[in-house]
């Protein structure tokens, strides 16, 4: 007995320990950029760096709102995420409906290669969508790259919102059918209502993928107007020789929106990480 | 006899039943394609068909130079070159390390995570959302993040090593150490999803295994050996699976923090591809790169299946 409990100790402070350690591990790589963000011009370039800012300044945030264009990047993002989401929802609510409630033939191999298209690097279709965009004239638009963003997120939602739909009684609908509803109207009016909870996690999956994405935006879109939060930081590095002030300011910035959601759907969001992969 | 005829009569009669409901249920038939066809459509514009055209760019000299006119049709040449060509030796062995690297500390951190949650559920429940972070960051914030850190004079860690007495080490320009660096930064971001995943397995196991487990007299290790492992395979199979694809396409990190440098120490096959489509404008080599390495992908797969994804004991 005296044996198994000291054991138990012993394993407690091994898992406390590690907990800990990882951790720090997580954190500090955050807590570097924002206490960086937040000291003042003199600090961030004297050395030794301090590990614990002695100064507070807005300086930087202040910088790079009035003097960047990070603020008209932040609006194209939004732009951008936003379409995109919008978007995605409406084919994937389509989809994800028809591939929870009915059978029909085709139905495992669509499903299937939906979920294969999720496996091929999204790599692979930069040139031939930068030709396709050239030739319709969607570089350099919004639209390009929403659309070029629904090869990302669209596998995804559509898993997700089947999976919710999976959870809904089928009985609710059917009381709507009797009545004379259209299947599209059971879809709007008693269906998607009480998905609300997944219809939310599948949003703010494909606002943040589309918030974070950046390679696709770096080949699209090359109108200084155009850039998004990512393209935005990225040119810090090239146009201000490193202003790591500045920089890590614009970072904390381009997080926020992430840590927000996680915040508010953090449960959600763990849920729904796996729910392009697995049924969770 | 005439059991027979009974039986060929039920039989057309219910095929008549059948095809009655199939008329009238028509237009209801319909319904499920008339849903699914919108993503079909999508898919088919943003991913089917720019694959079939990259295919189609991987057989032809496609250059920044010619693609918009006419580019010569060159059959395999493009994928000829790429097996005599020692850079993409080179990245091959550079990307064994790194995913070998990245995914050797996302599964022992993740394995760990996961297991340490499945006991600890009130721990789990305030550091689970704390750990996820930096799964759900940009990789131009991972990448910078990580470049501030690993930064000669200014970054944590080598402040962190000086305060020691230790020498600084030049992370990111060693030719040794970058690609290093790169898997930690890279384990920082992935472990999140192994943690999630193995961690949803493990709730799937059935309690009674565990009791079966404890009353036949196992010990901890065996139980974990031959219940909690046995059982988890085919999601360790599957989970395998899905960090080998993403850490081999992986080049978006990469891209910010060394871009294959210092003297192509961190150029891993998917950042070779991209020097080659969109640095030296190579689209046909690039396209052919993608290829090769999206049969390596399916190669692996197909492993992982065969060896621990097969519920043997």
């Amino acid at each position: 007995m005296m044996k198994g409990k000291r054991r138990k100790l012993f394993l407690n402070i091994l898992v406390y320990a590690f907990l800990g350690l990882y951790t720090l591990f997580t954190l500090v790589p955050v807590y570097w950029v924002f206490t960086t963000s937040v000291k003042s011009s003199k600090e961030v370039v004297s050395f030794p760096p301090s590990l614990m800012p002695r100064s507070f300044s807005l300086e930087h945030y202040y910088f790079v709102f009035t003097k960047t264009k990070l603020g008209k990047g932040i609006v194209n993002s939004l732009i951008i995420s936003g379409l995109t989401t919008f978007i995605a929802l409406v084919v994937a609510s389509l989809a994800g409906y028809a591939f929870s409630r009915f059978k029909f033939r085709g139905k495992e191999v669509i499903l299937g290669s939906v979920l294969g298209l999720y496996l091929i690097p999204p790599l692979i279709n930069v040139i031939p969508l930068f030709l396709l965009f050239n030739k319709f004239g969607l570089l350099n638009t919004y639209w390009g790259l929403v659309l070029a963003y629904q090869a990302m997120v669209l596998p995804l939602v559509t898993f997700l919102l089947r999976n919710y739909f999976d959870g809904i009684p089928v009985e609710i609908e059917e009381a709507a059918l009797i009545d004379g509803c259209t299947r599209l109207g059971v879809l709007w009016r008693v269906t998607l209502p009480l998905a609300l909870p997944g219809l939310s996690t599948a949003a703010i999956f494909s606002f943040i993928l589309s918030w974070n994405e950046f390679v696709l935006a770096l080949n699209f879109l090359f109108k200084e107007d155009l850039k998004t939060v990512q393209l935005v930081i990225m040119e810090f590095v090239k146009l201000y020789r490193i202003d790591w002030g500045a920089l890590t300011a614009a970072m904390v910035i381009g997080m926020i929106p992430v840590l927000v959601f996680l915040v508010i759907a953090q449960r959600y969001l763990i849920a729904g990480l796996l729910g392009g992969a697995t049924k969770y | 006899m005439t059991s027979g005829t009974g039986f060929e009569a039920g039989k057309g009669l219910r095929a008549g039943a059948l095809s009655l409901t199939k008329s009238v249920f028509r237009k209801e038939h319909l319904v499920p394609y008339l849903f699914v066809l919108p993503l079909m459509v999508l898919l088919f514009s943003v991913t089917i068909f720019p694959f079939l055209w990259n295919v189609w760019i991987s057989l032809h000299d496609a250059r920044t130079t010619n693609i918009l006119r006419e580019v010569p049709f060159v059959g395999l040449r493009n994928y000829l070159q790429l097996f005599k060509d020692p850079m993409f030796y080179h990245s091959l062995h550079v990307s064994l390390y790194f995913v070998v690297g990245s995914i050797a500390g996302q599964f022992a951190l993740g394995l760990t995570l996961a297991l340490i949650f499945n006991h600890y559920k009130r721990v789990a429940y305030f550091l689970r959302p704390l750990f996820v972070i930096p799964w759900f960051l940009s990789a131009i914030i991972i990448g910078y993040s990580w470049i501030w850190m690993y930064n000669y004079n200014f970054g944590l860690i080598n402040t962190v090593l000086r305060a020691f007495g230790l020498q600084p080490i030049r992370w990111l320009n060693d030719i040794t150490m970058a690609v290093w660096a790169l898997v930690i930064a890279n384990i920082w971001r992935g472990t999140p999803f192994t943690m999630l995943f193995l961690e949803a397995a493990l709730k799937n196991i059935p309690n009674e295994l565990y009791e079966a487990a404890r009353v036949d007299g196992a010990s901890s290790w065996q139980t974990f050996r031959y219940v909690t492992l046995q059982l988890l395979r085919p999601a360790l199979a599957i989970n395998l699976i899905l960090v080998t694809m993403w850490t081999f396409n992986l080049f978006d990190t990469i891209l910010v923090m060394t871009q294959g440098g210092p003297a192509n120490a961190t150029l891993t096959t998917a950042m070779y591809m991209y020097n080659n489509a969109f640095r030296y404008g190579l689209f046909g080599y690039g396209a052919a790169i993608t290829l090769v390495m999206l049969l390596i992908n399916a190669g692996l797969a197909i492993v992982y299946f065969r060896t621990i994804g097969r519920e043997t004991t």
